[in-house]
């Protein structure tokens, strides 16, 4: 009788003793990874949010980042002790990695000066600037990410005893140029004589390769091997380009260095569309206030919505909305949620799900003057969506035209930290005809 | 009594257990223990951990983004990003096609349907620079300094190098008939079929008009240190003066290599001391029994794409003054990396650790806030910067000016060298 709890003893101890060991690890990893949240939907198209996704491997992302940032704490040469960091430098590598001029990451620098810009501060010089790719270059890179993608899933197949390649890009293709998209009113910048449109070649003695320097010299490379150019010309050339790129600077640095900062000043370096001259001119940085309304110029800052609500009020319905920057979208949506009566007003897309969802604007107005906007090609972000959604519900005329881009809604992310992005959720379509 | 005793020590073993299991994690990595209880102090308690931050990014990406995105590329993108914010560029994550391909690489298994040969472009067509022995092109006596001017009776002049290169290769097996001009000769006509061609990493040739030898090292690869020995003796059975090394463009590859390839010059002797994690410093020594006698001076070519085992494999030799550099200072690559096979064919290739060369130079690379060299690697004994001429081919004594330094250096030192 009393031989049997004499055996039994040692495995109970024994059990509990591993099992206690394994439990505090599992406490250890459950405390350190956190309950996974499922994020906030964003706020102006509403969807369904997919479950956890399983990956190829069969673990979860959670599980995944789990185990790589532990493997580097224990690996790595230097001592890591900055997790927070590592996981800003994951969500910048997403970010970046869609590849999309209008999806941008930005720094625990960045990230303040763009909301002090969408609050109506704007520090640095007072531009905005966008990166245009090439579009043919920008789809053939697209392929040749989705290519990358079959090939990580099933392998880099064989084709009549070769490997399979990946579309052909020109190199240096993929250089965007760097744009002013917007001079803000009375900036630095303005006085400088920067314009809308104005492409930045460099600052502060260093410079963008640009794309078509770059096609330039591979074209001489195979004009001087035919002999079909002068060589002391192909040599010049190529000197200017070795000097360019032994001092070049990556596009989202100057734009870093072109929107950041309270004081100090730049050496900046940009042409003209259509004129080859390169402008010089040191450029100093302020913090440029942006009023919602002057003269007629409407900027979506914030606070826009009670000041157009103010104009109208007062019978001012002419607007003039080009060279308008980012702007906020928030203060967009209640600016409309002033003018509107409650309704739909067109439609959202979205590529990811071919789901044509109606725009809703809870409007409170009863009876609103029809606007008059004047719009183009640098009418952008909010104020973009603003003039579209206007002109769907048919209280406003567009005197010009927004041009070929379509109109994007874009989502601010902030991230623990400082950092932040914004990436575009959907496109606004007055018409539930897609194209 | 005993019963008393029993239990506490079971309870005070069990709690023990928990502990243990709890901080098996910074025992492993040997970081601070930290407290099971209170794990955080209580000043800068962040809302999100940092994986709660990457999974509600992650998600927010995937399902609000407006085009649609791979789960799985976005997730490589974060994990790219993650070694990233490291600040080493070193350290890289490898998505399973790069991971595949990086195998195959260090095992030196890149094959692919062609004829053996080296090529560089000519007015005329393509150069041949290098025939690989026992390749179809070496059987059908090609010869380096041949200029292939029509493949499959297509004149190729004025075509673009990789073009021709793409009509040269294809299916193992099938033929392909190449024109060749040959200095003060007429056009040749060769017949070969198209083999299963492995590159080699090792190889080398007489330089033309020369008695020096020419060896180049393409990567530091499993069968690279064998090449290397037997090209070696093929050339000192041509009765070599000299010979030059060519590591420039070679990004380097397996330590090990490095390491077998030096056993030939010194033994017993240090390549480099690595610094690890910690306090962990290793040694690193020529093995015994390999030493071979070198009757006569080398030069070792570098350029600025010269790294890791280039630069050791270079460094260790000038430190022990056996040969002489020529050419652009070296990358300036001073670590050590593991590839960690992942989860899902990926894997990561971590810096474990810093290394110093014999001569105890820290030769690690520094850059400026946007990526521009500043200092580090390697500085030549003869600094010669390449011709920016277009017809530059390297390995082509006419056009390869900092061969032509390589010569002359060794025509200086030994005076049996033509």
């Amino acid at each position: 009788m009393s031989s049997q709890p004499n055996r039994i003893w040692p495995f109970v101890v024994a059990f509990s003793v591993i099992g206690a060991g394994m439990g505090g690890a599992a406490m250890r990893k459950q405390r350190e990874m956190g309950e996974i949240p499922t994020p906030a939907v964003a706020d102006i198209d509403s969807r369904t949010l997919v479950a956890s996704t399983e990956m190829q491997s069969g673990l979860s992302e959670s599980e995944y980042f789990y185990r790589l940032l532990d493997l580097i704490k224990r690996e790595f040469v230097d001592p890591v002790d900055d997790d927070q960091k590592l996981a800003v430098g994951a969500v910048r590598g997403m970010v970046n990695s869609l590849s999309d001029p209008h999806a941008i990451f930005m720094s625990e620098e960045q990230f303040p000066a763009f909301q002090s810009a969408q609050n109506g501060k704007v520090e640095g010089i007072g531009v905005e600037v966008d990166l245009k790719f090439d579009l043919v270059q920008l789809k053939k890179f697209y392929a040749s990410q989705a290519k990358l993608a079959e090939w990580n899933a099933s392998g880099r197949k064989e084709v009549d005893g070769k490997l399979e390649d990946l579309p052909d890009i020109q190199p240096g293709a993929l250089i965007p140029d760097i744009v002013v998209s917007a001079v803000i009113p009375g900036s630095p910048a303005e006085k400088a004589g920067i314009k809308p449109g104005d492409l930045i070649d460099g600052i502060d003695g260093k410079w963008s390769l640009n794309r078509r320097e770059v096609t330039e010299l591979n074209d001489a490379f195979e004009k001087i091997r035919q002999n079909k150019m002068d060589r002391q010309a192909y040599l010049d050339l190529r000197k200017k380009y070795i000097t360019r790129s032994e001092n070049a600077i990556a596009p989202g640095r100057i734009r870093e260095k072109l929107t950041v900062g309270k004081t100090g000043q730049v050496k900046l370096y940009w042409k003209s569309p259509g004129t080859p001259a390169v402008k010089t001119a040191s450029v100093s940085k302020d913090v440029t206030k942006v009023p919602a309304i002057s003269d007629t110029k409407l900027k979506f800052v914030l606070g826009v919505d009670q000041a157009l609500q103010d104009a109208v009020a007062k019978k001012l319905v002419a607007f003039d909305l080009r060279n308008s920057g980012f702007g906020n979208f928030s203060a967009a949506e209640k600016a409309l949620a002033n003018l509107l009566p409650a309704g739909d007003y067109g439609f959202t897309t979205s590529e990811r799900n071919d789901k044509i969802i109606p725009f809703n604007v809870k409007g409170t107005a009863s009876e609103t003057p029809i606007l008059k906007l004047t719009v183009d090609g640098t009418t952008r972000g909010a104020a973009r969506f603003f003039a579209a959604v206007m002109k769907a519900a048919g209280r406003a005329t567009l005197e010009g035209d927004l041009g070929p881009e379509p109109v994007f809604i874009f989502q601010t992310v902030a991230i623990q930290g400082g950092a932040g992005y914004i990436i575009p959720t959907a496109i606004y379509r007055a018409e539930e005809a897609t194209s | 009594m005993k019963t008393g005793f029993r239990a506490l020590a079971w309870l005070t073993a069990v709690g023990a257990a928990f502990a243990v299991g709890f901080t098996w994690k910074d025992i492993r990595s040997g970081s601070p223990l930290q407290a099971p209880g209170f794990a955080q102090s209580k000043e800068k308690a962040p809302e999100f951990t940092p994986t709660q931050l990457f999974t509600g990014e992650y998600r927010r990406i995937l399902n609000s983004y407006y085009r649609p995105t791979d789960s799985n590329q976005l997730l490589f993108a974060g994990m790219d990003g993650l070694l990233g914010a490291l600040g080493d560029p070193h350290t890289q994550f490898f998505e399973p096609y790069i991971n595949e391909e990086f195998e195959r690489s260090t095992m030196g298994q890149m094959s692919f349907g062609g004829i053996g040969a080296r090529l560089a472009p000519d007015p005329l067509g393509v150069k041949v620079i290098q025939v690989f022995r026992g390749g179809p092109a070496f059987k059908s006596s090609l010869r380096s300094g041949d200029i292939i001017i029509a493949v499959d009776n297509d004149v190729v002049a004025g075509e673009a190098s990789d073009e021709i290169v793409s009509k040269i290769k294809g299916k193992v097996g099938s033929t392909v008939k190449i024109r060749v001009f040959r200095a003060g000769r007429d056009t040749i006509e060769l017949s070969m079929v198209r083999g299963k061609i492995i590159p080699p990493s090792a190889d080398g040739n007489v330089i033309e008009g020369t008695n020096i030898g020419y060896v180049l090292v393409t990567g530091f690869e499993q069968p690279t240190s064998q090449q290397f020995y037997e090209t070696i003796r093929e050339l000192e059975a041509k009765n070599i003066q000299g010979m030059v090394i060519d590591l420039r463009d070679n990004g380097g590859g397996l330590l090990e290599s490095a390491v077998d390839m030096l056993a030939r010059y010194v033994e017993f002797k240090t390549v480099v001391t690595m610094s690890g994690r910690g306090e962990r410093v290793e040694t690193v020594r020529t093995p015994g029994g390999m030493l071979h006698p070198f009757k006569y001076p080398t030069v070792i070519l570098l350029n600025e794409r010269s790294a890791s085992a280039s630069e050791i494999f270079a460094g260790v030799l000038r430190d022990y003054k056996l040969a002489t550099l020529v050419g652009d200072h070296t990358y300036g690559k001073a670590s050590v990396q593991n590839v960690i096979q992942l989860a899902g064919k990926t894997s990561a290739k971590i810096t474990i650790a810093h290394y110093g060369l014999p001569g105890g130079e820290n030769i690690s690379r520094k850059v400026d806030e946007d990526g521009q060299y500043i200092s580090g690697g390697i500085k030549p004994d003869v600094e010669v910067a390449i011709s920016p001429d277009p017809g530059v081919a390297l390995g082509d004594l006419k056009s390869d000016n900092q061969l032509q330094k390589a010569v002359e250096v060794i025509r200086k030192k030994n005076p049996k060298a033509k």
